[in-house]
């Protein structure tokens, strides 16, 4: 697997960088969030206990911080058509072989419930061919997702930094 | 869940009560993939894993991630709201390791009567080998 080993050149598409993609559309359950903060084993009861949650400022369940990330779609690998993310590093020519998450960035507008039917809208916002430590140049890649529920208010702004390794 | 934690008496330089997870398993790692949806097989086929690169099977960076938001959003419980998480995954987590989450109060503000937090994040293994470095920005009531 040669092909997939660093140090060679990377051959990201830059002329891709603000490409935008049309809305992706998620709702949220009540028994997809408890799973959720379940497989992190979260014991908050925000997220799992209904009594509780509605005698708080949130007056019923919320989501936990990190499952806005599902919003931009299960990534199952092999899927066709392919899930966002993924296709989004494809149209920038990523190399799939050598593709980490390098950053992760969430900023909170309004809290997330069961039943809101979330809109997601995803940019390329930034693109660039970075040195690696031994001279050769690297893909970057800012994948900044913008989810809005039913209400259209503005919920979460996510930021996924992709790098070629 | 602290009931205490409140902007006023929080000073720069504070730190917060750590929280550790684990050890990671396998059968934990599989959970997160089945309950977020992302089944790339670097997290749970071992030999794809080892193709790539790796001695194994390792966790997803957003289950790394899920343990620190945890440590800052119980940490502020219903005294705040959470704004904004930024994290950096600086190494991998792998089956078998614990990961400590640690914070540290970076500043605070008052500015248009929003009451805000700024803390470092850190999360690190069992050796001490930093995994996660970070920072979130808190909202007080």
């Amino acid at each position: 697997m040669s092909t997939n080993l660093p140090g060679r050149d990377t051959k990201v598409d830059l002329s891709v960088k603000g490409k935008e993609y049309p809305p992706l559309k998620f709702k949220v359950e009540k028994s997809h969030i408890a799973a959720f903060a379940q497989a992190i084993d979260d014991p908050n009861k925000l997220y799992v206990d209904d009594k509780y949650a509605a005698k708080t400022k949130y007056k019923g369940i919320i989501a936990p911080p990190t499952y806005a990330y599902c919003f931009a779609g299960p990534l199952e690998p092999g899927k066709q058509p392919p899930p966002l993310l993924v296709q989004i590093g494809l149209d920038a020519k990523m190399n799939p072989g050598l593709l980490v998450h390098g950053e992760q960035e969430f900023e909170y507008f309004a809290p997330i419930h069961p039943g809101d039917e979330i809109t997601s809208v995803a940019r390329i916002a930034n693109l660039e061919h970075k040195p690696r430590k031994d001279g050769s140049k690297r893909g970057v890649m800012t994948i900044e997702i913008t989810s809005k529920n039913q209400k259209g208010e503005k919920v979460v702004v996510s930021r996924v930094v992709s790098i070629e390794r | 869940m602290s009931g205490q934690v409140s902007f006023d008496k929080l000073k720069v330089g504070d730190a917060i009560p750590p929280l550790t997870k684990g050890p990671l398993t396998r059968e934990w790692i599989k959970k997160y993939a089945d309950a977020s949806g992302d089944h790339n097989p670097i997290h749970i086929d071992e030999k794809f894993a080892v193709s790539f690169g790796l001695p194994s099977v390792i966790a997803h960076g957003m289950l790394d991630m899920g343990f620190v938001a945890q440590h800052v959003a119980n940490w502020v419980g219903l005294n705040g709201d959470l704004k904004r998480i930024k994290v950096r995954f600086v190494a991998n987590v792998r089956p078998g390791d614990m990961v400590t989450c640690k914070g540290k109060v970076k500043d605070k503000k008052v500015e248009g009567g929003k009451k805000t937090v700024f803390l470092d994040l850190s999360a690190e293994n069992q050796k001490g080998e930093q995994v996660i470095a970070g920072e979130a920005d808190v909202v007080f009531a």
